[in-house]
């Protein structure tokens, strides 16, 4: 009971600070920061459902983040499409495309699954960088698409101040992580971590292993493409490289792999920690060192899979009900 | 004409992706692990042959071979104090962790490049560059043509060492039963380090190939470990022969279908080939079925 209560306690005082942060911050680069940890840690959320519970490790998910960026710039430069709608047209077309990859690894070793997204996200990638036009839409290739201003408003998602930003990436991080919450302990949850644990025997005993890891994979890439609209609206362009490119999958797996596969704070917690570095690096160093922080996200990645396998969270928490238990016996004496 | 000579120069270029691809498939049929690193592994050797040319100025052809005996080392020492220990943590059939530190890995290397060395393109200047060999109508550029013939032979060499020696009967027993190769007095972890530099060695060698007329930077590595990936795949996995005709295949493609089309176009259609053979041959042209 007391545990509970100190769980439930520590999440009310994060809510309030989350809800109330843009009141004490506001310093607009400062803010930025903490949307920036929000987006990650949402997309770190978003892939942990297909490569921490099903433990499919898509090193390729990126390419739905990109997608969602490009279809809802599209629709919302061309034809005049609310990115809110178009966020969803984005997530069913990501979605639809993890079905189909899916559809043709998933019978065969993980690894051709993991190859097979890192492929898709090349070939999208190599399609957008060299086509002036895509489906009619002019995409400007490797330059990239500069959404035009429609006037601040809740439907257009453009707003000249930071703080509605701060409160639409809040509300999908909170979403997300009540998704990823719900799946972990619903009935699916459990056969996840079993088709995780062990996929013959899950299947043995009944779970329709294919079933479930589609179904897993398409709401990780659904999820993946919102945030990918959110990131074109914030940042008000989009080019290739930035919103396709490997080493932002790697960045969101790094995440998730760091915090600990499969939790549901790990994650969050990993990428609180360390996607701040990038602006920071960024902000302090410029442009003249560039790629210096995602050096720094290797060498931790490395090091971490190394010393602590397991990730931090799982780590953390070893330790904590170890020095719990050390405290109860210490008591009882 | 313009048909045979795509066709050719395709075969030229995918001698060299199949000595890439044969590294990967190599470990990947023994130890079940892809090097995700494997396409930034390459970019490092080439910038390893880039500087030895440079300071040494000596033949590019020379400078490849000390490029694969570096990265020979380089692999076996990765292997034996990082790799294996990793593995032998692993319980899963497959190994995850070797998938997530190879993943830091290639980050850390192109990034580490573009801070260090920067984002410039670098190519080099050899004897060889320029020099062309006509026959009838038909013109094919010198280094590409020894560079293919080099990577054709030493894979062929490769596949009669795994076929007959007895190191390569070695290999083969532990990829195809660990344990039971194990209770036959292999060393399982000297197997795997040789077969892991094997692999990176075939990397260090195809950069010097490739130095003569490719331009290096930091971000080639994801090119090439596309292409890698789709020849291990439409190959089989583990099969050095089927890499050699991969490789060479989805050389052709890209070539030919350039011509006709565009280069993306003609990536589509390698993208599509990947497709296909999971659909409808996910063991590949020449790969045995998994027996564990």
């Amino acid at each position: 009971m007391k545990k509970l209560n100190l769980k439930s306690g520590f999440l009310i005082v994060i809510s309030v600070i989350g809800l109330c942060l843009p009141l004490f911050v506001s310093n607009p680069y400062t803010l930025q920061y903490f949307i920036s940890m929000l987006l990650f840690g949402y997309l770190a959320t978003s892939w942990n459902i297909i490569g921490g519970y099903a433990g499919q490790m898509a090193n390729g998910n990126g390419v739905y983040f990109g997608i969602g960026a490009y279809v809802s710039t599209c629709l919302f430069t061309y034809n005049n499409l609310s990115p809110w709608a178009g966020m969803l047209i984005g997530g069913a077309i990501s979605a639809l495309v993890a079905l189909g990859l899916g559809r043709l690894t998933f019978r065969l070793s993980g690894t051709y699954f993991t190859m097979a997204t890192v492929a898709c996200l090349h070939l999208i990638r190599l399609l957008v960088m060299s086509n002036q036009y895509l489906f009619g839409y002019e995409i400007r290739g490797a330059q990239g698409i500069v959404l035009p201003w429609k006037g601040e408003s809740i439907i257009n998602m453009q707003f000249t101040g930071k703080v509605e930003y701060y409160y639409i990436i809040l509300a999908f991080f909170v979403i997300g992580v009540l998704v990823s919450y719900h799946i972990k302990t619903s009935k699916d949850g459990y056969y996840l971590s079993a088709i995780n644990t062990n996929q013959e025997a899950a299947s043995s005993l009944g779970v329709n292993v294919m079933h479930m890891k589609l179904k897993a994979s398409c709401i990780s890439a659904f999820m993946m493409a919102i945030g990918g609209t959110f990131y074109a609206q914030l940042y008000s362009m989009i080019d290739p490289s930035r919103v396709l490119g490997y080493d932002l999958s790697i960045q969101i797996m790094l995440y998730a792999a760091v915090g600990g596969r499969g939790t549901l704070a790990g994650p969050i917690i990993a990428a609180f920690l360390l996607s701040p570095l990038n602006d920071i690096l960024r902000g302090t160093l410029g442009t003249t060192v560039s790629g210096l922080a995602l050096v720094i996200y290797g060498l931790v990645m490395m090091l971490m899979v190394y010393f602590i396998p397991q990730g931090l969270w799982p780590f953390l928490r070893d330790k904590l009900s170890r020095a719990e238990l050390k405290a109860q016996t210490a008591e009882r004496k | 004409m313009m048909v045979l000579q795509s066709f050719i120069d395709g075969l030229l270029i995918g001698g060299v992706y199949a000595t890439i691809s044969v590294g990967l498939s190599l470990a990947f049929g023994v130890m079940r692990i892809i090097n995700w690193a494997q396409g930034e592994l390459l970019m490092i050797s080439m910038y390893i042959a880039y500087a030895i040319f440079m300071a040494l100025g000596v033949d590019p052809y020379l400078v490849m071979v000390l490029t694969a005996v570096i990265m020979f080392g380089v692999g076996y020492l990765l292997q034996n104090s990082i790799i294996s220990n990793l593995l032998a943590r692993e319980t899963a059939r497959e190994p995850i962790s070797v998938l997530l530190f190879t993943s830091g890995l290639g980050m850390f290397l192109s990034n580490g490049v573009l801070a260090v060395i920067g984002a410039n393109p670098l190519s080099v200047i050899t004897q060889y560059s320029g020099k062309m060999i006509v026959i009838g109508n038909l013109y094919f550029s010198l280094p590409r043509v020894i560079s293919f013939f080099i990577a054709v032979v030493v894979t062929i060499l490769l596949y009669f060492f795994i076929q007959r020696s007895e190191m390569g009967r070695a290999i083969r027993a532990t990829s195809q039963n660990r344990q039971v190769a194990t209770l036959m007095g292999i060393n399982q972890k000297k197997i795997y380090n040789i077969a892991f530099a094997i692999s990176i060695a075939l990397v260090g060698m195809s950069g010097g190939l490739l130095l003569p007329y490719y331009t290096v930077s930091y971000s080639i590595g994801t090119t090439f470990s596309f292409k890698a990936f789709v020849v291990v795949v439409l190959g089989g996995k583990g099969s050095i022969l089927g890499a050699l005709i991969g490789g060479l295949i989805v050389g052709v493609i890209e070539r030919v279908g350039a011509l006709f089309f565009s280069e993306t176009v003609a990536q589509m259609f390698v993208f599509l080939i990947f497709i296909i053979v999971l659909l409808f041959k996910p063991n590949g042209l020449l790969g045995e079925k998994d027996l564990q």
